[in-house]
């Protein structure tokens, strides 16, 4: 039965804002990222409640709440970067040019 | 019910790792249940049960790599990096800053956002410090 509920409820939405692409994931669900892109500067923040296998770097298998943040800079870069992750207010990345 | 979270934690402890050489890593963590992750420094898998926060700063060398001859770490990435964080009962945040690279670690937009307290501002000891380094640092010739 509880199964049966949690298919049912089972969902993913997908929304690009400000250059950033959120995944939120309702019941079962799997974010893939092409990282075969030159991005100097890679933020991941996750947050889940349930069970939440990655296999990126920081927490591999959480069951309950966990949240993580991951910041990747390739090292033949040069950058200066920000990143502040507050509660109630949305991941905020900030490189000074 | 048992058996597929048994099969599921089982997957998740399988596999292989990959050495990440090419990046400086920083990830801070909170769990509330399980979690079972890779430990960094002895590459093997750890459990964790209850409340646990984890902060983790990966720095890559050259130490075994087939171009160094000395054994030990004979380079490494110039990185400042600088992480915040905020009591969980006190509602919590995480604030990182990094400067990445040879060039970055000594740039004037480097000591500037590190001048800068947790709320952001510039203190009056920080702008004395800033004064007498930035004539100092512009008059550098710019590193390659």
């Amino acid at each position: 039965m509880a199964l049966a509920v949690c298919l049912l409820c089972a969902g993913c939405i997908s929304f690009n804002r400000n250059g950033t692409t959120h995944h939120v994931i309702i019941g079962f669900g799997i974010v893939s990222v092409n990282n075969t892109n030159n991005a100097a500067a890679t933020v991941i923040k996750s947050q889940a409640l349930g069970l939440n296998l990655s296999d990126g770097a920081g927490t591999k298998l959480g069951l309950g709440y966990s949240s993580t943040t991951v910041v990747k800079v390739h090292t033949n870069e040069n950058v200066v970067i920000e990143v502040s992750d507050m509660p109630g207010k949305p991941l905020t990345v900030n490189i000074p040019k | 019910m048992k058996s597929i979270l048994l099969t599921l934690v089982c997957v998740a402890l399988c596999g292989c790792a990959k050495e990440l050489h090419d990046s400086v890593i920083t990830a801070t963590g909170t769990t509330l249940g399980v979690e079972v992750a890779q430990n960094p420094t002895t590459q093997l898998y750890q459990a964790k049960l209850g409340y646990s926060r984890a902060e983790l700063a990966f720095v890559p060398t050259d130490r075994g790599q087939a171009t160094n001859q000395i054994g030990g770490a004979a380079s490494t990435g110039n990185v400042l990096f600088e992480l915040s964080l905020r009591n969980i009962f006190a509602g919590g945040g995480v604030y990182q800053r990094l400067a990445i690279g040879n060039v970055a670690v000594q740039q004037a937009g480097a000591a500037f956002l590190f001048a800068k307290d947790s709320s952001g501002n510039i203190g009056t000891n920080a702008q004395t410090i800033l004064q007498q380094s930035l004539p100092l640092m512009l008059s550098r010739p710019p590193v390659k």
